[in-house]
């Protein structure tokens, strides 16, 4: 027997000092441990109810749409493996619903030159193309697209509050559209009815401001169908609000687009520039003077 | 009682067992949260190939809307198509058919374009020059499509006054209650009705429009203009408005997902047609359409009855329609669905249309396809049209075509059995 086995092992004397020393090393083994996890998670049993997760959505709404009857520029860039494909540039004409509860949209296309005139309608469900070189309307449906990546409902004004109930998921810390982390609020959005255009979103919004700062769109099924980052924010009409969105395609990733917003304007937008049977006769240029006191 | 030691061999092949316990804790610590990371199945699956979608950055160009366009659209194209013989069209109709191979090469200047005349009225302009060249030699043909003016009153009012290509229906390949259409149309490369329908002529007419929260009326009254000849630059006002004629087209709001109109027509001498069309949205992805229009089969124009015409068949009444869905798949392309009845032709069909922006993920590129099925007559006809956008102006596209089968109609008018088609467009701008 050599002297090892002779000679027994600190380990195992069994003195009151060995048995803290180990569950001194467990303990301090298991912090490090922690250390190394990712950020910390919230509680996942905080209370919050979901009236106020709907005051929370509310809030993000009105800090994206501006208040009443406006337009806005929208240009969407497409990237392709990271190299811009194409462009286009639209003018967004929203009006509120006579219930306020949403917005009618006119779509102006202003580029590329091919496209230039073409308008896209909506009205609720109701979602009519127009070309000017065939003078015909032509219904669409909601699912199909005619912005690339960008769905119609991505680029229209919408009111998520009226068309998805809100539950609160979580807080937790995320990385923004800028690389920064942010504490968050994380809501679960379900749609009200059956013809939005995302069965579910999780959306997560700033902890403090009610900011948006991401969502990601699923199917019914679950299935992740793209990502939105909403940052650039700027000081439009008196309020800080998103000027860029990007859109990442959840089973391609390397198909981005860019959708930047500039111009906003309060316009009073006049009620037959919403209808089918005007889309013809419209050219965007008819007398709308801005709203009186900047509110329509 | 002391428990037994355990072997000396086993308890002296651990030395600084606590260090050991501590360092394994951290491992499966360090280990579990980056399963933990992992197992986040929507974590940010980027950067892909070294690419962050949140570095990317639009263009310093960043588009400024097009400069204000001339509305001139410039077409190249060569053509390469097959007729059949003359002599085919004295046999019966189902003699063996020769082909001869033909060529066209065509330069066209298509102009649309509106400006205004104040701030209530409007003056529009839309005509298409063409120069043909093919082995018949040389032609040039001009097409005034459309020459108005347009004035907005108070009240949603509208009135309109010249040569304007009203088009009704929401068929997408047979349109009944497109009662303009007849005596309009243009020749061109193409076999799809909506194209045939925005390269048309116009009709003349004063029109009256009324809009508002209920919806919209339009009246319009066409004069006759029995005047022209059948030169391919001539107005052609004598296809257009042979006869005086009236129509009334009333389009109410019905809900979100229904929309309704309905038309009437009086042409001198022939007794009233009427006509309505109908969608509904039934889904996120499926629009129904359906289109009907009742007349006398006497309205139909001579040049167009078939062979089995007689003339107690002037008196009978008949109903046309088009029954049609439109799906958007989630992948991108858009399809059309239609069974067609012509009955004052008494010809049915089906019909197919494809519309795809970017197929297959392609860049900058547009695929068309259609087919109609004859039902009634086993003729076939159809198309396919790719678009390649080289830019914001400039335009190539690919068009391939072409039907098979026999008609005893077709054959009276010597019809085209293949062609082929490779075009460039270019949209001009500028300011004027």
């Amino acid at each position: 027997m050599s002297e090892t086995l002779n000679t027994p092992c600190p380990a195992t004397r069994r003195s009151p000092s060995d048995t803290p020393a180990i569950r001194r090393a467990i303990d301090l083994g298991l912090l490090v441990g922690l250390l190394l996890m990712p950020g910390p998670r919230a509680l996942a049993d905080e209370a919050v109810s979901d009236a106020q997760a709907q005051a929370w959505l509310e809030s993000s709404d009105r800090i994206v749409n501006l208040p009443g009857s406006f337009a806005l520029r929208n240009t969407l860039t497409e990237f392709r493996h990271g190299r811009q494909s194409a462009q286009s540039v639209l003018t967004v004409f929203a009006r509120p619903t006579p219930d306020g509860g949403q917005f009618d949209n006119l779509i102006r296309f202003e580029s590329p030159a091919r496209d230039r005139g073409k308008l896209m309608l909506r009205n609720g469900l109701d979602l009519w193309f127009h070309d000017p070189a065939t003078r015909a309307s032509v219904r669409i449906s909601p699912q199909q697209r005619l912005l690339g990546q960008a769905s119609n409902g991505d680029v229209m004004s919408t009111r998520l509050a009226k068309d998805y109930a809100a539950s609160f998921v979580r807080r937790e810390d995320i990385r923004d559209g800028d690389r920064q982390t942010r504490a968050t609020i994380q809501l679960r959005l379900q749609a009200r009815r059956k013809d939005v255009p995302y069965p579910a979103i999780d959306y997560w919004i700033d902890a403090s401001s009610q900011r948006p700062v991401r969502a990601r769109y699923r199917s019914a099924e679950g299935r992740l169908l793209k990502t939105a980052y909403f940052r650039k924010y700027r000081d439009v009409l008196g309020v800080e609000r998103p000027t860029e969105t990007v859109i990442i395609d959840g089973l391609n990733p390397d198909w981005v687009t860019l959708m930047t917003q500039s111009r906003h304007r309060l316009q009073d937008i006049p009620g037959t520039w919403m209808q089918r049977d005007y889309l013809p006769r419209f050219t965007g240029n008819e007398p709308s003077p801005p709203p009186e006191g900047g509110r329509p | 009682m002391t428990p037994p030691e355990p072997s000396g061999l086993t308890r002296c092949a651990r030395p600084g067992k606590p260090w050991v316990i501590m360092a394994l804790t951290a491992l499966l610590g360090a280990w579990t949260a980056g399963t933990m990371a992992q197992a986040d199945p929507d974590g940010d699956p980027w950067p892909v190939g070294g690419i962050d979608p949140l570095a990317l950055q639009a263009g310093d160009a960043t588009a400024e809307a097009s400069p204000n366009p001339l509305g001139l659209r410039v077409e190249l194209s060569q053509q390469w198509f097959e007729r059949q013989s003359p002599q085919a069209m004295e046999v019966h109709d189902i003699a063996p058919v020769t082909a001869i191979p033909a060529q066209q090469q065509r330069l066209v200047l298509d102009f649309r374009r509106e400006w205004q005349a104040g701030s209530t009225t409007r003056v529009g302009l839309s005509n298409r020059a063409e120069r043909l060249w093919s082995s018949t030699g040389p032609e040039t043909r001009n097409a005034l499509r459309e020459a108005y003016i347009s004035h907005r009153w108070p009240g949603g009012w509208f009135t309109d006054a010249g040569r304007i290509n009203w088009h009704n229906g929401v068929g997408s390949g047979f349109n009944p209650t497109d009662f303009l259409r007849d005596g309009a149309g243009i020749e061109q490369a193409t076999r799809d009705p909506r194209t045939l329908r925005e390269n048309r002529l116009g009709t003349v007419m004063l029109r009256q429009q009324w809009l508002g929260e209920a919806g919209s009326i339009q009246t319009a009254l066409i004069p006759a203009l029995p005047h022209g000849n059948d030169s391919p630059r001539a107005f052609g006002w004598w296809r257009t408005n042979s006869r005086d004629a009236m129509l009334l087209k009333v389009a109410p709001a019905v809900s979100q997902r229904t929309t309704f109109d309905a038309i009437a027509y009086w042409r001198q001498g022939d007794k009233p047609r009427w006509g309505a069309n109908l969608t509904y949205l039934a889904t996120d992805a499926w629009v129904l359409h359906a289109e009907i229009a009742y007349a006398q089969r006497g309205t139909l124009p001579g040049m167009l009855r078939p062979p089995s015409w007689q003339d107690s068949d002037d008196r009978h009444w008949r109903l046309d329609h088009v029954l049609g869905a439109t799906w958007a798949s989630t992948l991108g392309p858009v399809w059309t669905f239609e069974l067609q009845r012509d009955a004052r032709r008494q010809s049915r069909a089906a019909f197919i249309r494809l519309a795809w922006e970017k197929p297959f993920g392609l860049p900058e590129t547009w695929l068309a396809a259609l087919l109609r099925q004859d039902l009634d007559q086993a003729q076939r006809g159809w198309q396919i049209k790719l678009a390649w956008h080289l830019n914001g102006r400039h335009s190539l596209s690919m068009l391939l075509g072409g039907s098979a089968g026999s008609s005893a109609l077709l054959a009276r008018q010597g019809s085209v059995r293949r062609y082929g088609l490779l075009a460039w467009q270019m949209d001009l701008q500028g300011n004027f």
